[in-house]
């Protein structure tokens, strides 16, 4: 348990056992791009950095990342907003599931993408289009990990609950919600990393503002470092809302996420 | 205080059972694998219907599960996002407990916890807990709620010998003390002897008594059942033989569907 802030995989082994990978693959870059000496096809990492800094400092970039990430926190909160309690109603009851599973099935394979145009036509070029398109992308993954979790109960607490006479709704908030937090957090972050990638291709077909219009500007004006130095601060963002969420899921069911590494049945080596 | 069964034949059910569990008295269910007995049990808590026939308490038809009737589970149902404790304390949380005092509850579970030997283990989730000490978590969560009736679903049948030796020492301790109904199942013969004042053999498929025994064995047996030998003996003869005829059954049939609204 000492290991809690350590990361899903970590276990108590040393930071620099992960981070060398990094450290080694950035010297490639900077390696293989002094080799190839074409900054329009591959800049090297240090005038990346040297630029992704100056946008720091410039303050284009925070402007950029400020976009985006309302964008993704917003059609994040709705997704989960609808995701969460949708999926416990159709796991918890059969008319629910009876009704919308359907509707789920059909709708989850659309590539939301595809829905792009089709949301530019309804809210226009606005907000709107972007964070309905992330919702909607970030709102399957959500609902279809809590639907299993709760379809995944163990009936003996669902049995231990009523014979303590808990009632029909209150099992819902006492057992049934806190036995599918785990998949509730599985969910979210696969939402939570859906939600980057939609962001990025919405902000390239549609936007004045945002990492992916950055990077799609950089492109036209032939600036790749410009480009690289997008997809650096998205890996960034990226990597720390999947770390948040891990490390919240970890203080929340600590009974789940924690225990489990302990007594895993195969020891790597 | 009665029951009655009377239960319809379908394919795995029990058929034509009919039965009287005295007040205060410790009765076994104890028949083959996939015999019904566990069935049965959960017939008596409410939580499955018969097809046919009716179940009554004080002569009330048992509708639904209720708290007056406490369920200990065969396998570990305890609740592993909580504590021991907050396990223990679950059925006083409730609504249905109707605001219990904070402070009641808080000694109300440790003298639970003491009742089975959890002590320094409150805070400790199930999943850090031995079989054992889970299933000494799961009958002190039973307790807490003062049901009139303990149903016990094979409570022992997952545990090493020692561990369960133990354990049956300390059930019929706890039961010689506080003295409450008890329906326990199991399909162990020595352990049905050791804590029963009546045995009641189940046939396999489909389930119907075959016998109700009475065990001569004298109270309180907790401290030792020695001196007693030939009684014990010649009884668990007479429960083999009753039992011998069919024991060759199918497989367990654990109820187990998902249970929804």
């Amino acid at each position: 348990m000492t290991d809690a802030a350590s990361g899903a995989s970590g276990g108590t082994r040393p930071f620099w056992v992960r981070i060398y990978p990094v450290v080694l693959a950035l010297l490639a870059w900077e390696a293989l791009a002094l080799l190839v000496d074409d900054p329009l096809f591959l800049p090297r990492f240090s005038s990346v950095a040297a630029t992704f800094w100056s946008m720091l400092t410039n303050g284009q970039l925070l402007d950029d990342t400020a976009a985006s990430l309302s964008r993704a926190l917003l059609g994040f909160a709705v997704a989960f907003v609808l995701g969460v309690p949708l999926g416990v109603l159709m796991g918890w009851s059969r008319r629910w599931d009876d009704f919308w599973s359907l509707l789920v099935s059909f709708s989850n394979p659309i590539p939301k993408i595809g829905l792009v145009p089709l949301f530019l036509l309804w809210f226009g070029i606005g907000e709107q289009s972007k964070v309905a398109v992330i919702a909607a992308s970030a709102l399957f993954p959500v609902l279809i990990n809590t639907y299993n979790g709760v379809r995944a109960i163990n009936p003996l607490w669902i049995w231990r609950a009523r014979t303590v006479g808990v009632g029909r709704f209150e099992i819902l908030w006492s057992v049934v919600l806190p036995a599918a937090l785990p998949s509730i957090f599985t969910g979210a972050r696969l939402g939570m990393a859906l939600a980057w990638v939609i962001l990025l291709a919405a902000e390239m077909v549609s936007a004045r503002s945002g990492l992916g219009f950055r990077i799609l500007y950089g492109q036209q004006m032939f600036e790749t470092d410009v480009v690289f130095a997008g997809l650096l601060t998205i890996s960034l963002l990226g990597f720390a809302f999947d770390r948040l969420i891990i490390f919240l899921s970890q203080h929340v069911c600590g009974w789940h996420f924690r225990l489990g590494q302990h007594d895993s049945p195969t020891e790597r080596t | 205080m009665s029951k009655r069964f009377g239960t319809g034949q379908r394919m795995v059910a029990l058929d034509g059972i009919d039965l009287d569990v005295r007040q205060g008295e410790f009765l076994c269910l104890i028949g083959p694998s996939g015999c019904g007995k566990s069935t049965l049990l959960y017939m008596l808590a409410g939580l499955v219907a018969p097809n046919a026939g009716t179940l009554l308490m004080d002569g009330e038809p048992i509708a639904g599960p209720r708290r007056e009737r406490g369920l200990v589970f065969q396998e570990d149902a305890l609740f592993p996002w909580k504590s021991v404790a907050e396990n223990i304390g679950f059925g006083l949380r409730v609504r249905a407990a109707a605001g219990k005092p904070e402070e009641e509850i808080r000694a109300t579970v440790s003298r639970l916890v003491r009742l089975v030997g959890l002590q320094g283990f409150e805070e400790a989730r199930p999943g850090e807990l031995s079989g054992g000490m889970k299933q000494r978590a799961a009958i002190a969560a039973c307790l807490a709620t003062e049901p009139r009736v303990l149903l016990m679903d094979e409570p022992f049948g997952a545990l090493d010998m020692q561990t369960r030796g133990i354990l049956q020492r300390e059930l019929l301790q706890i039961h010689e003390t506080i003295g409450r109904t008890t329906v326990f199942v199991t399909h162990d013969i020595r352990e049905a002897i050791l804590l029963a004042d009546r045995v009641v053999v189940l046939s396999a498929r489909p389930g119907r008594i075959k016998s109700v025994l009475e065990v001569p064995l004298a109270r309180p047996r907790w401290e030792r059942v020695a001196g007693q030998k030939e009684d014990y003996l010649a009884f668990e003869q007479r429960l083999r033989d009753s039992m011998e005829s069919d024991i060759a059954a199918a497989a367990d049939t654990v109820p187990s569907t998902v249970v929804r609204q």
